[in-house]
């Protein structure tokens, strides 16, 4: 093999590496959530399927995101416990004290879980809000809730300002190691 | 299909906040990669196998915190205790056989260059720092402490319900490991003396019964100690309690046999050393032994 055909080949090798990765990056989705959050429902009877419900972040804040994952299931003949991945999975949020209008959100379905539904919003009052799951599918309608109180969003935004902090601390480093040895030939200079 | 394997091929998650350091970490290391071996090809420092093994470490923190294992560690005890396994017992140790900081210092843009070499060569705080962390017996301990403080109920339920708790966890599960192997690989920066294998061979054993305690004490339980898995839906054919068992003889099992392995790798290069010691001794034996050629006086006639 001559070398102008090496060079091409070696090209051709990064190319397709470059391509692979490109093509492996579409194989993600964007997170909705990474599970987890606060148990507000845990398997309770709606219709013909069974609910499960979590919040994050825990408590809800006003002037923040706030997300809710629900888990529709369905229980067949043989006890057996089956996701329902087709369903529409709505979420009303009303503020008790009616200070606020209610929020409606609709719930997306989770591409990386089968019967799992992600929702995102925001809260625009404290106090105690109802949250209702609305479930409506091939088998029927159901619908579940629960209570949370909502807190007080709170001013200082910490993790900018820890951002700040560590960049300026990351900085005085970079200038004290890049200024210690022009310290250390001073002296040397005075000698001289 | 089983429910878990169609689960486990499910699409990853683009999880920003770990696939840009990595990306990072990836480009660092490729660009030194590529300047030490412009240099010379030959050298020891950025060689084949060891890019195998920083990409493979790369790769494998990439499986643990954006590949469906990752969601499926927030429904089952089994996937959490295999995600944790992958940050601590695979991404760690490959990470170090790597030669992160030699060949990652390469990749940096001059004044960068200088300026971190200045600051883990010099008598810095950062220097000192992490002199102090990774003498073997701290990084031991710091690396137990974590690892098995995480294992609380309490904490583990944490976890599990808040989002930050979670990465805490997961970023002090791999930062105290990577502590741990630091010893254990011999890893650059070097800041303290090389310890003897045997001495690695016992490091690296003397973590065995504190996890194999832990995982006995969790895959035994008759209750279930991480009742957030009781908040989730049963998709995948075990109970709460069939999950937990399966969960504590992973850490149990995988974590010791990781110990154990490494151990007989040791023992390994110890004989193999002591054999090229004998095989030097020999040869310098043979060599006194041979007869030295005695000049020969010739009587004159």
């Amino acid at each position: 093999m001559t070398i102008f055909a090496l060079e091409q080949w070696r090209r051709m090798q990064r190319l397709m590496l470059l391509c692979s990765l490109a093509l492996s990056l579409l194989w993600l989705q964007p997170a909705l959530a990474h599970g987890g959050g606060a148990p507000q429902i845990t398997d309770a009877p709606a219709g013909p399927y069974h609910l499960f419900a979590w919040s994050s972040p825990d408590p809800w804040r006003t002037g923040g995101a706030v997300h809710l994952t629900v888990a529709v299931t369905m229980v067949d003949a043989a006890g057996q416990t089956t996701p329902v991945s087709d369903a529409t999975v709505t979420v009303v949020l009303t503020a008790e004290s009616q200070l606020a209008s209610p929020v409606q959100l609709t719930a997306a379905p989770n591409p990386t879980a089968a019967g799992f539904y992600e929702a995102d919003g925001e809260l625009p009052a404290t106090g105690a809000w109802r949250v209702e799951v609305l479930v409506s599918g091939a088998a029927g309608v159901g619908r579940g809730s629960f209570t949370t109180t909502v807190q007080p969003g709170s001013s200082f935004q910490w993790l900018i300002w820890a951002g700040v902090g560590i960049g300026v601390l990351a900085l005085l480093g970079f200038l004290a190691v890049r200024l210690r040895p022009l310290h250390a030939k001073a002296p040397h200079a005075q000698r001289a | 299909m089983h429910p878990m394997v169609t689960a486990l091929f499910a699409p990853w998650e683009l999880r920003w906040e770990v696939l840009i350091p990595l990306l990072v970490f990836g480009t660092i290391y490729a660009t030194g990669w590529t300047r030490l071996r412009r240099q010379s090809r030959r050298q020891q420092v950025a060689s084949k196998w060891r890019l195998a093994m920083y990409y493979i470490g790369v790769g494998s923190l990439a499986v643990a915190l954006m590949s469906p294992i990752d969601w499926l560690g927030s429904q089952l005890l089994t996937m959490h205790m295999i995600q944790h396994k992958i940050l601590v017992m695979v991404a760690a140790p490959l990470i170090w056989l790597g030669n992160p900081y030699p060949v990652g210092v390469w990749g940096l843009p001059r004044p960068v260059r200088n300026a971190v070499t200045l600051a883990i060569a010099g008598d810095t705080w950062l220097r000192r720092g992490l002199a102090a962390i990774s003498q073997p017996a701290v990084a031991w301990l710091i690396f137990t402490f974590i690892y098995l403080g995480w294992h609380d109920s309490s904490l583990y339920d944490l976890a599990l319900r808040s989002e930050w708790v979670h990465n805490l966890e997961h970023l002090t599960f791999f930062l105290g490991a990577m502590l741990f192997w630091w010893p254990v690989v011999n890893g650059a920066p070097r800041l303290h003396k090389s310890l003897p294998y045997w001495v690695r061979i016992l490091y690296v054993l003397a973590f065995v019964p504190p996890n194999a305690i832990a995982g006995f004490a969790i895959a035994n339980s008759t209750e279930v100690i991480y009742t957030y898995y009781n908040s989730v839906p049963r998709l995948y054919g075990m109970t709460a309690l069939e999950d937990q068992m399966i969960g504590g003889a992973i850490m149990w099992v995988w974590s010791s046999e990781m110990m154990i392995d490494v151990a007989v790798i040791m023992l390994g290069v110890i004989s193999h050393q002591e054999k090229k010691r004998k095989q030097k001794q020999q040869l310098a034996a043979g060599a006194l032994a041979l007869p030295h050629p005695q000049p020969q006086i010739k009587a004159a006639g």
